[in-house]
C-alpha cells in the first residue's frame, strides 16, 4: 500500500512539473471549466424561470446538485481523465506492454499515472461552488449529512472511473474507441439530470445496470431525504458489483490484446 | 482549388467516413440519447409538475420535436472535428505537405469535413424523418421549409468551421488548443439554442443574441425546418449569418498567416 501511495507522489511531481511546460494550456483549461460551469448554471437558470420545481426539488436544492455534478466532474478531469484518453492508443500501439510488465497492478498504472496539474485550480473552483451552494441552502443540512454526501461523491467518482473504463474495453476487439467513446459521453449526461425524472425501466437500469444515477443523483437525495441504511446499502452494493463486473471485463480484454499488432 | 478536385476530396472523406459502420451506430444511440431520451425526461418532469399546457409557447409534442431536430443538426453543423486534425498537424509538423500541396489549405480542408458530415445527414434521415412522422411538424410547413432550412444550414455549417478555423490556428502559438474546441461547443450548445429554444431565455438575452452568429447556427435552421419561422426570421438569419462568415473568414484567414510565418516544421 506504502509503495502505492509513495508512487502516486512520483506521478504527482511529474505531472506539475510537465504541466508547467504547457502554461497557455493550463490557461485553456481553466477557461474550458469555468464556461463549462457558466453554461450549466445558466441553463438550470434558464429552466427554473419557466418552473419552480423539477423532479422534486426547488432551485437551491437543484443548485446543490449542479455544485455536486461540477465536483465529480472536476476530480476526474484532474486525477483520471487524461490517463483513461490515452488508453485506446496504448492499446492499438502496443505500448500497454510496459504497464502489464512492470510490478505493479496495470490497472492502478493506466488510470492514475498523469495528475492533470492544469485542471487542479478547477477542483478549487468547484470546490468554491460546492460550498457556497450549502451555504446559500435555506434550510438546515448539518455537517455530517454534508461530509457523507461528499464522500459518496468521491465514490460517485470511482463509479465514473469504471464506466468509463467498461466503455473504452472494447477497444481490445474494436481497435477504435471512438464509437464507443462519444457513446459514453453521450450516456454521461443522463448523470447530469436528477435521476427521478426517469422512469420505469430506464430509472431502474441507471440505477442498477449503468448506474449514471448513483453517481450524483442518488448521493444528493440521501442528503435532502436523510441517508438511509437501505440508500447506502445500495450504492454499497452497486460499487462492488461494478467493481467486480468491470475487472472481469478487462481480463477479458486483456486475452485478446495482442501487443502492437492488436 | 478546381471544382473537381474540392469534390474528389469531399467523395473520398465521405466514403471514409461512413466505413466505421460501429462508430455509425454508437453515434445514433448517442444522438438518441442526447437528442431525445434526456429532453423527453427532463421536459415531461416540467409538464407534469407545473400543469401547463405550453412554456414559452412551446407544447411537450413540440418541445420534443425541436430537441431532437436540433441534436440532429447540430451535429451536421458541427461535423467532424476536423479543425481539430488541422491543430495536431501543426504541433507535429505535419502542415508541411499541405504546403508543398498546389492547393488552397482552408477549401481543401473544408471539402474533407463535407465529405465527413455524410455519416451525419444519413442519420438525420434515419432518426428526423421516423420522429417528424411520429409528432408531426408546423401547420404552416411547406417543402420551402425544406429548401430555406438547407440554405440556413448550410451557411450555419460553414460558420462553425470558420469560427474553429482561427481557434485551431493558435496552435502555432499554444501547445494545445483542444479545450479551446470543447468551449467553442459548449457555448454554441447554449447560446445556439442546442440545450433549450432561445425564446426561453429572458428577453434582453434573446434580442442581443439574434445578432450574433449563434442561435443561427442551430435555432434558426430547426426553426425554418420545422415551419415555425416566417420568411423575415429566415432572411435575417441567413443575412446575420452571411455577414458573419465574411467577418470570420477574413480573421481566420488573418489569424493563419500570422501563424504560419512562424511555423518551422518542426513536431513535437
Amino acid at each position: 500500500m506504502w509503495r502505492y501511495a509513495r508512487l502516486y507522489v512520483h506521478f504527482l511531481r511529474f505531472s506539475f512539473s510537465k504541466a508547467l511546460e504547457f502554461r497557455v494550456d493550463f490557461f485553456f483549461r481553466v477557461v474550458m471549466d469555468g464556461v463549462f460551469y457558466l453554461i450549466t448554471l445558466g441553463f438550470f437558470g434558464i429552466l427554473f424561470q419557466h418552473t419552480k420545481d423539477l423532479a422534486g426539488w426547488d432551485i437551491d436544492q437543484v443548485l446543490i446538485f449542479v455544485a455536486s455534478v461540477f465536483f465529480v466532474d472536476a476530480v476526474h478531469m484532474t486525477v483520471v481523465a487524461n490517463n483513461l484518453w490515452a488508453f485506446p492508443d496504448f492499446v492499438n500501439k502496443g505500448q500497454l506492454d510496459y504497464y502489464l510488465i512492470r510490478p505493479v497492478a496495470p490497472l492502478f498504472f493506466l488510470t492514475l499515472r498523469e495528475f492533470a496539474a492544469n485542471s487542479f485550480l478547477n477542483l478549487f473552483i468547484a470546490i468554491g461552488i460546492l460550498t457556497w451552494s450549502f451555504w446559500r441552502y435555506p434550510g438546515e443540512l448539518g455537517i455530517g449529512p454534508i461530509a457523507l454526501h461528499v464522500v459518496l461523491l468521491l465514490v460517485g467518482v470511482y463509479l465514473h472511473t469504471l464506466l468509463y473504463l467498461v466503455f473504452l474495453i472494447p477497444v481490445f476487439w474494436l481497435q477504435h474507441a471512438e464509437g464507443s467513446r462519444s457513446l459514453f459521453f453521450g450516456i454521461e449526461l443522463l448523470a447530469e439530470r436528477p435521476h427521478r425524472i426517469y422512469q420505469g425501466a430506464l430509472k431502474r437500469i441507471l440505477l442498477s445496470v449503468i448506474p449514471f444515477a448513483v453517481l450524483i443523483s442518488q448521493p444528493t437525495y440521501l442528503l435532502f431525504e436523510g441517508a438511509t441504511l437501505a440508500g447506502l446499502g445500495h450504492i454499497v452494493l452497486v460499487t462492488a458489483g461494478l467493481s467486480v463486473a468491470t475487472y472481469v471485463f478487462w481480463r477479458i480484454g486483456l486475452r485478446a490484446y495482442s501487443s502492437a499488432s492488436s | 482549388m478546381t471544382p473537381r478536385l474540392f469534390l474528389h476530396v469531399l467523395s473520398l472523406e465521405a466514403r471514409q467516413s461512413m466505413s466505421y459502420r460501429v462508430s455509425f451506430w454508437t453515434n445514433a444511440l448517442s444522438i438518441l440519447v442526447i437528442g431525445f431520451v434526456i429532453p423527453y425526461y427532463l421536459w415531461q418532469s416540467i409538464y407534469r409538475s407545473n400543469d401547463q399546457a405550453t412554456i414559452g409557447g412551446y407544447r411537450f409534442e413540440d418541445m420534443v420535436l425541436y430537441t431532437i431536430i436540433a441534436a440532429l443538426l447540430g451535429r451536421v453543423v458541427r461535423g467532424p472535428n476536423l479543425g481539430l486534425a488541422v491543430s495536431n498537424e501543426i504541433y507535429q509538423g505535419e502542415l508541411t505537405k499541405y504546403c508543398l500541396y498546389p492547393t488552397h489549405l482552408r477549401l481543401f480542408k473544408y471539402a474533407q469535413h463535407l465529405g465527413a458530415l455524410m455519416p451525419h445527414m444519413v442519420l438525420l434521415l434515419l432518426i428526423g424523418v421516423p420522429f417528424i412522422a411520429w409528432l408531426g411538424v408546423g401547420e404552416h410547413w411547406s417543402p420551402w421549409n425544406l429548401a430555406a432550412g438547407a440554405v440556413l444550414l448550410a451557411l450555419a455549417n460553414g460558420a462553425y468551421f470558420l469560427i474553429g478555423w482561427p481557434i485551431h490556428a493558435l496552435a502555432f502559438w499554444a501547445d494545445n488548443v483542444w479545450s479551446l474546441a470543447v468551449l467553442l461547443q459548449l457555448g454554441t450548445q447554449l447560446l445556439g439554442g442546442v440545450l433549450l429554444p432561445i425564446d426561453l431565455f429572458p428577453g434582453w438575452a434573446f434580442d442581443a443574441l439574434i445578432w450574433t452568429p449563434f442561435p443561427h447556427l442551430f435555432y434558426s435552421p430547426t426553426k425554418v425546418l420545422l415551419g415555425q419561422a416566417t420568411a423575415s426570421e429566415w432572411a435575417h438569419a441567413a443575412l446575420v449569418l452571411a455577414v458573419w462568415n465574411v467577418i470570420i473568414a477574413w480573421a481566420g484567414a488573418w489569424v493563419w498567416r500570422r501563424g504560419e510565418a512562424r511555423y518551422t516544421g518542426v513536431g513535437i
